[in-house]
């Protein structure tokens, strides 16, 4: 349990559920629609955003040899 | 202690002086309460994510993330990291909502969106979380000065509060967005030069990683070990915890998105913020710690050098006179930026929510001053609450349990009124009473956190208090809306994330056009005239795709000014002139300050 790897699996799991369910509400509620170039490019934009935190993260731990 | 230079002290004072002249020079621009609590809703992305950073590091930040950078190594960026997933709850929901509603405060919001008792005790936790979170910096700042210069702690937190609060008072929003633009620059530029010093002192980037264990050099600490940082326990504290009370109910951060000049712009503030800014943030406020430990590693500094203290160790060890100087201006810079939009967040608060209440229907010169003199006395109850935070062991566990605390209550409460239409009236104002009461408990009775703590050992419990608080808090809200009628739909638009499409109508005063086709940017020259709203060209008009009864926003054509120089204004009938003719309302072009025959640029917004 003390190994790195497994808090990045546990942040990403669990944020990543909420990540997913922001998203989902998002579009049943009609806050956003994909229909519309503009809001398909702010969900695009938000899961890019969400591999490039966990690829960082990866890296940063590849770095440190753990 | 560590004394600092009489060259120190010089520079420190020419920063007050410098950065008290900036914010009061900006108070021009301050003339309604809408200028003065959101800086008139007109400014550029880059000036809001930059401005917002300096609000995000506080003077505790380069304090606290250095003493656990230099206790536990890259870890200490885990707080500063793990904010993305917020991205699509805040950008998608509550930023449309609060932006497109126009609501003056959170509690404002509240009573709208429930009744006014739940507004009560939201206006209540919120000015504790607020004021407190002052409290907290202004006696971390006086810890560091107490460590350079052997300044009594309250002598400090007086002085620095005495400066926020007079340029607080002259230009409130604006001045605290153009000085805070100033001080990101500033505490991240110390950040970096921190960092450059001690490499070149240890001897190169390879000798300081090779310096460093495996372990230290990871960004995460282990799941469940060690008790006092564990990674659980930081993600549900930072994350969960300080995060979402950061973006969703920090009144300055709230006022801050709002002052920005569209919800497009917002979103780019936000994205920049947290994928490059907050990375950026997290090393510039840790890496003394990081510093610190390859050079205790190398018997460069000795084996029992104080955590706590490990920031001003290293900058004092590294610099020369006047550089000690700037860096300790750079933790200055931290705090001031912090302070003043918590003042102005707590003005903000007090006008819409007492100060209008008690004295309704008054000119709004009136609430003006009130705003004035609230300023003030925020940053004097500020310096009151110092002796408080006195008494904690450490600077990172004041605050957490201090945030962890305060936060679980009304973070359930806003995730809930933005996202379900279900949560009703009764069970908002039961989840801020009953949870704050089952917090404050947990903190009597640190035992009810263990059904929560994941197996952490006991004295880590106060960790895991956000991820009970949010439980506690969300049982009594689902549990009392299912016993409870919620409002009528309609009651709710705008108000909700199910209604953001009316919000936007209500926003504009009409049918949001065209909304996803932005159309292009026109530029021309500006003429003032006295009819009402912006006119351009027949040609212009279909370039930036708008119609009569858009909304458009025209600004100096100096990109530099960030919308300083700017004004929203609705589209009026075109006129027969020149394409390179643009026409505004004298009114317009005052709010907007806006000078007649200087090239402009106009988009359209809504």
């Amino acid at each position: 349990m003390n190994s790195p790897w497994i808090s990045f699996l546990y942040q990403y799991c669990i944020s990543g559920i909420v990540f997913i369910v922001g998203i989902v509400l998002a579009i049943r509620k009609g806050a956003i629609n994909l229909r519309y170039p503009h809001d398909r490019w702010t969900v695009v934009q938000l899961v890019l955003g969400f591999f490039a935190m966990i690829f960082f993260h990866c890296a940063l731990l590849i770095a440190a040899g753990v | 202690m560590i004394r600092g230079t009489s060259l120190d002290i010089v520079v420190i004072i020419a920063y007050f002086i410098v950065i008290l002249g900036f914010g009061v020079l900006f108070g021009k621009y301050a003339r309604t309460t809408r200028d003065f609590f959101f800086g008139g809703q007109r400014f550029s992305w880059w000036i809001i994510a930059a401005s917002c950073i300096a609000t995000t590091v506080g003077s505790y930040s380069f304090i606290k993330y250095s003493a656990v950078g230099f206790s536990y190594g890259i870890s200490s960026t885990m707080a500063y990291l793990n904010d993305w997933f917020l991205m699509p709850l805040f950008v998608l929901g509550w930023m449309p909502i609060i932006y497109f509603s126009r609501v003056g405060s959170i509690p404002e919001y509240f009573e709208r969106r429930f009744d006014k008792k739940t507004r009560i005790a939201g206006t209540i936790v919120l000015l504790i979380y607020l004021i407190g979170y002052i409290g907290i910096n202004l006696y971390t700042i006086g810890v560091a000065f107490h460590s350079m210069l052997g300044w009594d702690v309250m002598t400090t937190a007086i002085l620095v509060s005495a400066v926020c609060a007079i340029y607080m008072h002259a230009g409130g929003q604006t001045s605290v967005i153009m000085t805070d633009l100033a001080q990101s620059i500033i505490l991240i530029a110390a950040g970096i030069l921190v960092f450059a010093l001690g490499i070149s002192e240890i001897g190169g980037v390879s000798r300081f990683w090779d310096s460093l264990a495996p372990s230290f050099r990871a960004p995460f600490t282990g799941l469940l070990e060690p008790s006092r940082f564990s990674s659980a326990g930081i993600f549900w504290q930072d994350a969960f915890g300080s995060s979402i009370a950061f973006y969703f109910i920090n009144q300055g951060v709230i006022m801050r998105f709002m002052s920005v000049r569209s919800m497009a712009d917002g979103k780019r503030a936000i994205f920049f913020v947290a994928l490059f800014l907050m990375p950026l943030a997290a090393f510039a406020v840790a890496n003394a710690g990081w510093i610190g430990r390859s050079m205790v590693n190398l018997g460069m500094l000795p084996e029992n050098s104080d955590p706590n203290q490990i920031f001003v160790i290293v900058a004092s060890k590294l610099s020369s006179p006047g550089v000690f100087g700037f860096i300790m201006a750079a933790l200055t810079a931290a705090l001031m930026s912090t302070v003043d939009t918590l003042v102005n967040a707590v003005s903000a608060i007090s006008v819409n929510d007492i100060v209008k209440h008690i004295t309704p229907n008054r000119d709004d010169s009136y609430y003006l001053k009130w705003a004035r003199i609230i300023s003030l006395l925020v940053a004097f109850v500020g310096i009151l609450l110092v002796p408080l935070f006195m008494q904690f062991e450490s600077i990172y566990v004041a605050h957490g349990a201090f945030t962890a605390a305060v936060t679980p209550p009304m973070i359930v409460v806003i995730i809930f009124a933005a996202f379900w239409k279900r949560y009703t009236s009764a069970a908002a104002f039961w989840t801020i009473v009953g949870g704050a009461i089952l917090v404050a408990l947990s903190i009597k009775f640190p035992l009810l956190i263990k059904p929560f703590a994941h197996g952490i050992a006991p004295e880590g419990y106060e960790f895991m208090r956000a991820l009970y608080g949010i439980a506690v808090c969300a049982t009594i809200g689902v549990a009392v809306s299912l016993f409870t009628k919620s409002k009528k739909e309609e009651e709710l638009i705008g108000l909700i994330v199910d209604s953001i499409e009316e919000a936007k109508r209500l926003f504009k005063g009409g049918k949001p056009a065209h909304d996803h086709v932005p159309g292009k940017p026109i530029r021309g020259i500006l003429h003032v005239d006295t009819i009402e709203g912006i006119r351009v060209s027949k040609k212009a008009m279909e370039q930036l795709m708008a119609e009569e009864g858009d909304l458009l926003y025209v600004s100096d054509a100096r990109w530099w000014l960030g919308g300083l120089r700017s004004v929203h204004a609705i589209a009026a009938f075109p006129h027969d002139l020149s394409d390179e003719i643009v026409i505004l309302s004298k009114k317009n072009a005052q709010e907007g300050n806006l000078d007649p025959q200087r090239p402009v640029r106009v988009v359209k917004v809504l």
